[in-house]
């Protein structure tokens, strides 16, 4: 509550008038009722019970608990896993995602590759890899407006040359064995 | 949400001070009832707030597990915590409350790891195990496990939400191989954020 005037100030000889009391107490009233501000509260006035669970964010989680057969299809991105969550303001979308892979009959120019997209935009890549197991974690962060908000984990394979460029499809099959996705909310 | 009515008195009213009272009854009354409502939007800010409100500072000693040397994984097979420079890789004990929505516990484990094992050779194996009582019953969590070869850096993240049994949970790394392999974590870095609302 900012500084305010008083309405009415009552002196010594004045004639009564109810309206010296209405509208003061009608000024105090206002701002209770509904305009009350970081200025009527002291400091650390506000406590853990205070605040409403999902008040500043929130986070879900998606495990990927069933191993994923990347198909060598080198012309599209291979959807592995997704989540969704509902946001109700503006706010910042942290997405994450970790997992690992094997690949079955491989050479050595087969490779992988991942890209983590919030609403079908992407915010994170990572580049090809050659490893025969291997482990990546990709996190990305967007803002975006009120609604509900998809996170995607995709995967590509190829036959790499040596300067790891795309350029055929590999001899071997790459799974993606296990992950998590991991979106976090938090209310700008 | 707590509102004040104000009782107003009017010309030629009698002197008397019934509606001055009802007003200060109802500003008594209502006073003890604020609510969200009576806040204006955005109306409050990080001052207002008490610290550690949201999050919860986890950084004191065995919350974290800090290691700059380098370990072997010894294990051949899973069910084992690993150890480094003597100790077990284990973090907690981490309270939280089993209210429903439960607090949320975000726990990382980064670390690097390298063998001498050729590309195609078989991988080490590490995953996440969480315990209520940091003693011996330990229970895999799903997804957690990650397999590496030659030399990564490995980043395993789970986020728990799950209300046990229990307030309090422990968590572990396990780190196994196929064997023969002698691969070795060169550092580790394991910690939880706690957020609370």
């Amino acid at each position: 509550m900012a500084f305010r005037y008083r309405e009415r100030t009552v002196e010594d000889g004045d004639v009564l008038d109810p309206k010296d009391w209405n509208l003061n107490m009608a000024a105090f009233a206002e701002e209770f009722n509904g305009r009350l501000d970081r200025d009527n509260l002291p400091a650390s006035a506000v406590g853990t019970d205070h605040i409403a669970f999902g008040a500043c964010g929130s986070a879900v989680n998606e495990v990927l608990s069933v191993p994923v057969v990347v198909s060598n299809d080198t012309t599209t991105w291979q959807t592995i896993d997704e989540d969704s969550i509902a946001v109700e303001t503006d706010a910042l979308i942290e997405a994450e995602w970790g997992g690992h892979w094997s690949w079955a009959g491989k050479t050595d120019d087969d490779a992988i590759g991942f890209r983590l997209l919030v609403d079908g935009i992407e915010v994170a890549r990572a580049p090809l890899d050659t490893a025969r197991w291997a482990c990546v974690h990709l996190f990305g962060d967007i803002v975006l407006p009120p609604s509900t908000h998809t996170v995607t984990i995709q995967a590509r394979v190829f036959d790499a040359d040596d300067d790891l460029n795309e350029t055929a499809p590999p001899t071997g099959t790459a799974t993606v064995e296990l992950g998590e996705m991991i979106t976090s909310v938090f209310k700008r | 949400m707590a509102r004040v009515t104000v009782t107003e008195i009017e010309k030629n009213d009698g002197v008397a001070i019934i509606r001055p009272n009802t007003t200060l009854t109802s500003w008594t009354n209502q006073s003890a009832a604020v609510d969200d409502e009576n806040v204006a939007v955005e109306g409050i800010d990080g001052r207002n707030v008490v610290l550690g409100s949201v999050y919860v500072d986890e950084t004191a000693a065995g919350k974290i597990f800090t290691y700059t040397g380098t370990t072997q994984v010894i294990n051949v097979a899973d069910g084992t915590i690993q150890s480094a420079g003597g100790n077990p890789v284990r973090i907690g004990p981490f309270t939280y409350s089993l209210s429903t929505p439960p607090m949320m516990l975000k726990v990382t484990c980064c670390l690097a790891f390298t063998d001498s094992s050729a590309l195609l050779a078989a991988p080490a194996y590490f995953k996440l195990y969480k315990s209520t009582d940091g003693g011996a019953a330990y229970v895999a969590i799903g997804g957690t496990t990650r397999a590496a070869s030659r030399r990564q850096s490995i980043n395993i993240t789970h986020l728990d939400r799950a209300a046990g049994s229990s307030n309090q949970v422990y968590y572990a790394l396990y780190a196994w191989q196929a064997g023969g392999l002698n691969p070795a974590i060169g550092r580790i870095e394991f910690f939880v954020e706690k957020r609370l609302k």
